[in-house]
């Protein structure tokens, strides 16, 4: 039971926590072992949070589930994972989680109670509202690096990272959508309600918006952001950003591929070698220029 | 009298609200001396513009009776006497632009060009791909630029012009994918400059203005010199954002775009949207 519940937890997606850490790294606070203490707990706050948001998402569409092709297989629907265990899981991780992040300070509690707020909405509210389904996605991922930046205690952290993350993080939701649309085809409403209110030639318009977008604000950050050197030598990371939304494109069209538009970002090996370059060359740049 | 006030088009005068648009954001709108005068302004533009309406149907008369809705026309449909059309096409321009150069000399002449290329649009330009676009957004810009001279704007983003400029041309050209989708071969005939445009010149083409809106709006947000020292503006970009995907959903999944004016007042998401932008913009540039 207990691991039919780690199950549930969808520990995968904590991945996405990982922005948090976007103000630490971008502050060139990465030296700063008190912070790096502080935000590992603040993520694991965050991983927590989510997971309660995903236990109560699974309660709450249980019976719809049963009725899903892929989602019937879930702990919950399937019967695996009793209701009162997920209950008992989404209330002991969401005050564990808030209390834990009160003690990091009441400004973090804070972000992270609105966090928790905003995943709870959407998978019980937003997720059926087309646009606004990808724009909350887009603003969790924005209070995760507000989260990540209330617990670095960043002063100058670049606006533009937010503009960034958050084009990004639509970027990824409307590849989703595409991909999904593209692999399911007529049966993606069934599958994912609102999908019936997109149709793939309104998602390339709007993923080249946000990736064109996302493109100048990186550049734009890479030579105005703070803490960048001054022989701007950040723009040299450009090129990785450039490939691997391209890349990212060049595979969501590809509807033979296994696995789902994130695992894509974990599995395809072009994809995550450039995504460990760009990291790496980031490091470098930051912290021994 | 009334067929004639038709004719202009009062539906198509939202348009001249842009001119507003340098009163707010130079932070002049609770400044009663230059609210009048926009508001005049404004008043003159109506009758400016919709003196253009008036000529543009004077010379299509012929066309327009061959089209299914335009032959409804006061015009085309006989209910307004060509005479009477005439003489006001004559009078009206003129006693109106004058006044314009006594409000403010920039401005009257800002208001000369408007007219001048507003006639160039009717009489020619719409034919030709691509500029037809351009002129109207440029129309657009005019409008701004107006609204800038009245307002004696000092401190008016360029970011600003950039963004209307975009949106504009956004706009136009969503209109003509949804003329071009809608198309039989009756509209074909009534406006050529559909035949050198097609559906995916025309999605490249909103992508590339659309982005570039988002992208300058977001530079506006950053670097207008009178706004909040700590970002606030940043908050009124998601609104932005969303508008205009809404307008793209509207234009792809309910073919709807071919008459902004019945978007703006039809489409609740849309509105609402909008609202809460317009009272975000005031609320940070005013309250803080």
């Amino acid at each position: 039971m207990a691991g039919e519940l780690v199950i549930a937890m969808r520990p995968r997606r904590w991945l996405k926590n990982l922005f948090m850490f976007a103000a630490l790294i971008f502050g060139i606070k990465l030296s700063d072992p008190v912070l790096v203490a502080r935000s590992v707990v603040a993520f694991a706050c965050l991983c927590l949070l989510a997971s309660a948001a995903y236990l109560i998402n699974d309660l709450v569409d249980m019976e719809r589930d049963r009725l899903h092709p892929a989602k019937r297989k879930r702990p919950l629907p399937a019967g695996k994972l009793q209701r009162s265990w997920a209950l008992g899981g989404a209330i002991v991780l969401g005050s564990v989680g808030l209390s834990v992040a009160f003690i990091l300070g009441g400004r973090f509690a804070l972000v992270c109670a609105v966090f928790l707020a905003v995943e709870i909405g959407y998978s019980l509210f937003f997720t059926n509202y087309v646009i606004l389904d990808v724009m909350i996605i887009a603003l969790a991922f924005i209070l995760r690096v507000v989260a990540g930046s209330v617990i670095a205690e960043a002063t100058t952290f670049s606006p533009w990272l937010y503009v960034c993350a958050s084009f990004l993080a639509l970027f990824l939701a409307l590849c989703k959508r595409r991909h999904e649309l593209l692999v399911l085809g007529d049966l993606a409403p069934r599958h994912r309600k609102v999908l019936g209110d997109y149709s793939s030639a309104l998602l390339v318009q709007m993923v080249s918006v946000v990736t064109s977008s996302t493109l100048i604000a990186y550049s734009l950050f890479t030579f105005w952001g703070a803490h960048v050197p001054e022989n701007k030598s950040m723009m040299l990371t450009i090129p990785f950003v450039l490939y691997g939304m391209f890349r990212y494109l060049l595979l969501m069209q590809r509807a033979d591929l296994p696995g789902s538009a994130e695992e894509m970002l974990i599995r395809d090996p072009p994809l995550v070698v450039n995504n460990l370059l760009w990291g790496a060359a980031v490091l470098a740049i930051l912290y021994l220029f | 009298m009334k067929q004639l006030l038709i004719t202009m088009r009062p539906k198509q005068w939202t348009k001249n609200l842009f001119i507003f648009a340098a009163l707010l954001f130079d932070l002049k709108l609770f400044d009663l001396t230059y609210v009048a005068k926009t508001v005049l302004a404004f008043v003159l533009f109506c009758i400016l513009s919709g003196s253009v309406y008036l000529i543009n149907d004077l010379t299509d008369i012929e066309k327009d009776r061959q089209h299914p809705v335009k032959r409804n026309r006061p015009l085309a449909s006989g209910k307004l006497k060509r005479s009477w059309a005439v003489t006001a096409a004559v009078v009206v321009p003129p006693i109106t632009l004058s006044p314009c150069f006594l409000v403010q000399p920039l401005f009257g002449l800002i208001a000369l060009a408007y007219f001048v290329i507003q006639l160039l649009y009717s009489f020619g330009l719409k034919n030709v791909v691509i500029l037809d676009v351009l002129i109207i957004a440029t129309g657009f810009v005019l409008r701004v630029a107006a609204g800038a001279a009245v307002a004696e704007a000092q401190r008016f983003s360029p970011w600003i012009y950039v963004c209307i400029t975009l949106l504009a041309l956004f706009l136009a050209l969503g209109k003509r994918r949804n003329e071009l989708t809608l198309l039989d071969a009756n509209a074909l005939k009534h406006r050529k400059v559909l035949q050198e445009y097609s559906p995916q010149l025309l999605d490249e083409m909103m992508a590339l203005v659309t982005s570039s809106t988002v992208i300058a709006y977001s530079l506006y947000t950053f670097s207008a010199e009178n706004l909040p020292a700590n970002r606030a503006m940043m908050l009124t970009i998601p609104f932005v954002l969303y508008s205009i995907f809404r307008y793209l959903y509207l234009i792809h999944e309910k073919n709807l775009g071919g008459s902004p004016e019945e978007i703006l007042i039809r489409d609740a998401p849309f509105i609402v949207s909008n609202l809460c932008w317009g009272a975000v913009v005031v609320l940070i540039l005013y309250a803080f």
